[in-house]
């Protein structure tokens, strides 16, 4: 996959949850595209997100850190950051990190849901 | 495998390339015995090298008269026993190994966007030396050790 295909989709969910699917690799030169559609949803009071990871090959620091800043804003506006479906290479990332232990890391979209 | 594989790219300070740089390092550390999984956190640690020197290694240092004073250059060494990277660029000194540790927690906490890449490097590669040439190249070895699976 080229780095140009990467692509970012939302899309309201139940609960007034947005459902950000994310497909490509996710890096230094794709993050600011990913910050941008969070910075979007938070301009519109949405600060519930569940982020399906599945299509992620590639994570590095640049696409974790969107992730950090983003889950702290959305607690500060009472919302939260549900992590769906990483690929065995974003979960390898998100344990060295020790990152686990801050997000909520889900396999499917009805445990997802129900974290909200 | 062959016994001993080397590869070496040369690259514009500019993040399009770091999907390149990555195919690279999977190209060499396919031919290890190195786990998929594991050969893609070396691939990482690269990656956060040198999209470090792409963001800030030239800041304000961009010379229009000799844009290839920009490149990075990308040396790969790889044997049964060990992988070795040395990434060279003409930008400002910076030595990742004077970077402190990431209290990850703090971090967190602060919401920080970035700061993590060094952290990360020292986490995967076994062997991480910096070298300044004074008025020529900064110079980064990195090495990982292929025993574990």
């Amino acid at each position: 996959m080229a780095a140009d295909d990467f692509k970012i989709d939302t899309q309201p969910a139940d609960k007034g949850v947005v459902l950000v699917t994310i497909d490509g690799y996710l890096d230094a030169h794709t993050f600011e595209r990913l910050e941008q559609t969070i910075a979007e949803l938070f301009n519109k009071n949405q600060y519930n997100l569940v982020v399906d990871l599945s299509g992620v090959e590639y994570i590095s620091s640049a696409g974790a850190g969107v992730f950090i800043h983003a889950l702290n804003e959305a607690h500060e506006h009472k919302g939260n950051i549900v992590l769906m479906k990483p690929t065995p290479n974003v979960r390898e990332v998100f344990d060295l990190l020790g990152l686990t232990l801050f997000f909520q890391i889900v396999e499917d979209r009805a445990t997802a849901l129900a974290n909200f | 495998m062959p016994h001993r594989i080397r590869r070496e790219m040369t690259v514009p300070a500019d993040t399009t390339y770091l999907a390149k740089v990555r195919q690279m390092v999977l190209d060499v550390l396919k031919q290890t015995a190195l786990a998929p999984v594991k050969a893609n956190m070396v691939a990482l640690a690269v990656d956060e090298a040198v999209a470090n020197i792409m963001e800030h290694a030239y800041v304000g240092n961009r010379p229009a008269e000799a844009p290839h004073d920009t490149d990075i250059r990308i040396v790969l060494d790889s044997d049964t026993k060990r992988f070795e990277v040395l990434i060279r660029d003409r930008g400002a000194a910076f030595d990742p190994c004077l970077v402190p540790d990431v209290d990850m927690s703090e971090h967190v906490k602060a919401g920080k966007r970035g700061g993590l890449g060094i952290f990360l490097i020292r986490r995967i590669m076994d062997e991480v030396n910096y070298t300044y040439k004074q008025g020529h190249h900064n110079e980064l070895q990195m090495i990982k050790y292929l025993d574990e699976k």
